[in-house]
């Protein structure tokens, strides 16, 4: 597991999520303290949930005393997008180790974004590398998360414009996942489709209905030989 | 106590989604169709995370540092191919811009 080549090309290729997780992560941890939560759970949550876009909305969930039942459903259908990651990494995953549990557990978007972009560099043992990366990024993301509620707890700051690492990351991360399958049509049809939904008003569903609808229509796609 | 409850139903709710692909095709392999899909899935999912995270309105005024911001980013990754600087100074850009207007 400690092999200085996997953790020197597994530091290198989180570095981008570091800037995202910890910036992102401390506005979680700010919006956690300033709503009147102990700055414990920042913390608790980031080591347990582990679900950026969830844990943003835990915050207004749990402080608005929505039932139980109700908050499961709607975490489940905001995270159902990682059902389609699991199953484009089912082979990545396929060889049996003790961390597989873990890399399945860790699978947020940033992860999976670069899981499926970059692949393990040469002289470095790929199956550590996995793990380097998803471990990197959760302690990124407790740390910001923990840096945040503390920041909030001491002092009454303003971050304007800092969670747009995250679109940036994405945006950065899209371009390497065009040039890397040189198509058109997985690209296209998600936005088709966004633009659709968008008009019909698909409020809080977009996310989810977007990704789903997206998936499907890329059965239309024709392999080239 | 009601918040520890909250956060154990968003653990299971959260994990259920991660680890349910695996569980199902534990013994069984995916179709063909399924594998090929499951290549061109990650792009469509990045750029609608793309999509969702650019607050989309028709007033293009309101929102237009946003695109700014994202063109930034776009240009500078395509220059320099550093995900580091392309974020980085996407992002400090952005805050200017913000500052600034």
């Amino acid at each position: 597991m400690f092999h200085r080549k996997t953790i020197t090309a597994s530091l290198e290729a989180s570095t981008p999520v570091f800037f995202g997780y910890i910036s992102i992560g401390m506005v979680f941890g700010f919006l956690l303290v300033k709503e009147g939560f102990n700055w414990l759970l920042a913390p608790i949550m980031s080591i347990t949930i582990f679900a950026g876009a969830a844990q943003y909305l835990a915050i207004d969930l749990i402080s608005n005393n929505i039932p139980l039942l109700e908050i499961g459903l709607t975490i489940l259908l905001l995270n159902a997008r990682h059902i389609v990651y699991g199953l484009s990494l089912l082979d990545r995953f396929k060889a049996p180790s003790r961390h597989k549990g873990y890399l399945i557990f860790g699978l947020t978007d940033e992860t999976y974004g670069l899981l499926t972009t970059i692949k393990p560099p040469k002289g470095t043992k790929p199956e550590y590398f996995d793990l380097w990366i998803t471990l990197l990024n959760q302690s990124y993301w407790v740390i910001g998360s923990i840096i945040g509620a503390i920041i909030g707890n001491i002092i009454p700051v303003e971050i304007e414009g800092l969670d747009f690492a995250l679109t940036a990351l994405f945006i950065v991360l899209t371009i390497e996942q065009i040039k890397q399958i040189k198509r058109f049509e997985p690209f296209l049809y998600p936005v088709v489709i966004f633009a659709l939904l968008s008009i019909i008003g698909a409020g809080s569903y977009l996310l989810i209905l977007t990704i789903v609808l997206s998936s499907i229509s890329m059965i239309f796609i024709k392999e080239k030989r | 106590m009601k918040i520890l409850l909250a956060i154990i139903v968003m653990i299971i709710a959260t994990q259920i989604t991660r680890f349910l692909p695996f569980i199902i095709f534990k013994k069984k392999e995916p179709s063909e169709t399924l594998k090929t899909v499951s290549k061109f899935i990650p792009g469509a999912v990045m750029i609608t995370l793309v999509l969702i995270s650019i607050p989309i309105n028709m007033d293009i005024s309101s929102n237009y540092k946003i695109w700014l911001g994202s063109i930034i980013v776009i240009v500078l990754h395509l220059t320099f191919n550093k995900p580091l600087i392309s974020i980085l100074g996407g992002t400090g850009l952005y805050c200017l811009i913000n500052y600034i207007l």
